[in-house]
């Protein structure tokens, strides 16, 4: 499975909107086994949108997002995984054993519907099939 | 307000009674970017519980568009100077972009050391609103709209743009479909490309082909030298295939496998084509509703629906109609060296009713057609077309208007009922002429002529989509 994350350095960058960096990572079994890093126009999603169809990403993990630009990735047939914060490193990791990502959500956004409503955190695990 | 370690005196507990009663956001930040306060207006407008945000880094929480690059908060802890007014965004619990204004300075303690520094910010939606309200419209390209959807399609349109996805874009027939694209074109990395458009409804399948393709020489009874194609002609650039609900099954089969494979092969010719063109397709019709219906392919229709645009009807924009008058009429003044500087509040009344079934190019004909009569400084009801004045006139129970002389009584009133009832029967059947005659019990020539003699003029509008439906 190929999960994308925007990334700041070594943590998941604060928001999607205007992030420069894509990690994009190969997932096999429950380790992370292949890593790419892609550099984009701040703000251009377009260019963003192009990297995740150049590696067939099928989760995109972010920070914060809009909903205007969460609907143009969901219409990419790409999950998205908004509102974490964190080490990227680890939460890959967890997300690669299929453990619940939830202890990552950004401040303010466990019971937040923007966040919630599509995401349920305690199933933001990789058990089970997620190729489509 | 909470903070970390607060000194126990007057001066402290009023900055704190301060604070939590202002309406700007504001936090306080270590040395390690992590929050060590957070008042009351910082948590409305963040959407961030303030025991949440305490000891969080400060990106996590205030999630603007300047954090991973020109931080003001970062400057003035590098520099030791303040920031005032810096205009940005953030992104808040709800998804929603919040803009605002943001000023910085250092946090020092009564001995002048530095213990971090001060982040105060303004929502500013409320002044962001205001501001649009009174500019009123947003206008794109040749567009222009202050309604609420269309905005919402200028909005995203710079992005659609850059994307090089295949649009398909859903429209009534006027809407302003090809303007659109035409948009979406230059606001591309195409833009220095050519943009072609087709009307792909209007052709037969074989000559759509050749001027989409081209052919070779030799290829058809009086193809005596090579022809290139629209797709050439487009090459590195946009071409709109415009209704393309109305193509037909073989077409669609070929224009897949273009979309498919980015290349096509000229009628007559052997060798495959390479063509890098965005395609962007527009329909009046509802092509969901075709492709369950079996009248277009689905697998064509996933291919050219990756971005799907839906341009409303001016009925459901009335709000647009005085703007578009005061665009059309300095064009109109100095294409036809007039100096009409306005429309009457009657006349635009009389417009703003109107149904327009032929959408933003009615309009336009409209107001042309006043141009034509209109002498004066103002457009008046006397210079609209009789059809419309007929029209809002039968539908407000009035009879419609006269415009020949004096005429007896009764000969007036059966000329009303008749122009009545046909305009009744002209709306059940959604102006479609031979259905009307038809439903009238008489020839279309004999419904054409009643309509001249009444005065009554249809709008722009091809039936031919109704002729065929009401054909299955």
């Amino acid at each position: 499975m190929r999960v994308a994350m925007t990334v700041w350095g070594d943590r998941v960058s604060p928001v999607l909107d205007c992030a420069r960096t894509l990690l994009v990572v190969e997932m096999a079994g429950s380790k992370v086994v292949e890593k790419a890093l892609e550099y984009v126009e701040a703000g251009y999603l377009p260019g963003m949108i192009r990297i995740i169809r150049k590696h067939g990403v099928q989760v995109l993990i972010c920070g914060a997002v809009s909903q205007e630009l969460a609907n143009i990735i969901e219409t990419c047939d790409v999950e998205l995984i908004p509102f974490l914060a964190g080490d990227a490193e680890t939460i890959l990791e967890t997300f690669a054993r299929g453990q619940s990502i939830s202890a990552f959500a950004m401040p303010g956004c466990r019971c937040a519907g923007g966040c919630r409503r599509r995401n349920d955190w305690s199933t933001l695990k990789t058990s089970g099939d997620r190729s489509r | 307000m909470t903070t970390s370690k607060t000194p126990d005196s007057i001066t402290s507990i009023a900055t704190e009674v301060v604070l939590e009663s202002i309406s700007d956001g504001v936090f306080t930040v270590d040395h390690q970017w992590r929050i060590t306060s957070f008042n009351r207006a910082a948590e409305e407008i963040t959407g961030v519980p303030r025991d949440e945000a305490v000891g969080r880094y400060c990106w996590e929480v205030f999630r603007s568009n300047m954090c991973e690059g020109d931080c003001a908060l970062k400057r003035t802890m590098k520099e030791g100077k303040s920031f005032v007014n810096s205009s940005t965004y953030i992104v808040n619990s709800d998804k929603r972009r919040i803009p605002i204004s943001v000023s910085t300075s250092l946090l020092k303690s009564a001995d002048g050391k530095v213990l971090g520094g001060v982040e105060t910010f303004r929502d500013l939606s409320v002044v962001e609103e205001l501001r649009r309200e009174l500019s009123g419209c947003v206008q794109l390209g040749d567009m222009v709209s202050r309604n609420r959807t269309m905005k919402k399609i200028f909005s995203i349109l710079q992005q659609v743009a850059r994307s090089d996805s295949t649009v398909l874009i859903e429209g009534e027939t006027g809407t302003g479909k090809e303007l659109l694209a035409r948009a979406i074109h230059t606001l591309s990395d195409r833009s220095a490309r050519p943009f072609v458009a087709i009307n792909c409804g209007a052709l037969p399948d074989t000559l759509l082909e050749s001027e989409l393709f081209g052919y070779k020489a030799g290829a058809f009874t009086g193809a005596d030298r090579d022809k290139p194609g629209l797709f050439v002609a487009a090459e590195g650039g946009t071409i709109l295939l415009d209704e393309m609900g109305d193509t037909s099954p073989a077409f669609q089969v070929k224009l897949l496998r273009v979309l498919e494979e980015r290349e096509f092969q000229p009628l007559g010719g052997i060798v495959n084509v390479r063509t890098d063109v965005r395609v962007i397709a527009a329909t009046n019709r509802d092509l969901s509703q075709m492709v369950g219906d079996g009248m277009f392919r689905r697998d064509l229709f996933y291919r050219i629906n990756i971005i799907h645009l839906h341009l409303p009807p001016l009925r459901e924009r009335r709000e647009d109609i005085p703007l578009l008058i005061e665009r059309v009429i300095p064009r109109l003044n100095r294409l036809k060296g007039k100096a009409v500087s306005g429309i009457d509040n009657e006349a635009l009344a009389l417009l703003m009713s109107h149904d327009y079934p032929g959408n933003i190019r009615e309009l336009e004909n409209i107001i042309e057609h006043a141009f034509v009569l209109c002498a004066d400084e103002m457009i008046g009801v006397r210079h609209l077309p009789a059809g419309i004045v007929t029209l809002e006139d039968s539908r407000r129970g009035e009879r419609p208007a006269v415009t020949t002389g004096e005429i007896p009584k009764l000969e007036q009133a059966i000329r009303t009922t008749e122009a009545e009832i046909i305009l009744e029967a002209l709306k059940r059947n959604d102006y479609n002429r031979r259905a009307t005659a038809e439903e009238l019990g008489m020839h279309k020539t004999t419904l054409y002529r009643r309509l001249r003699t009444m005065g009554i003029k249809l709008p722009d509008r091809d039936g031919r989509s109704v002729r065929q439906h009401l054909a299955k």
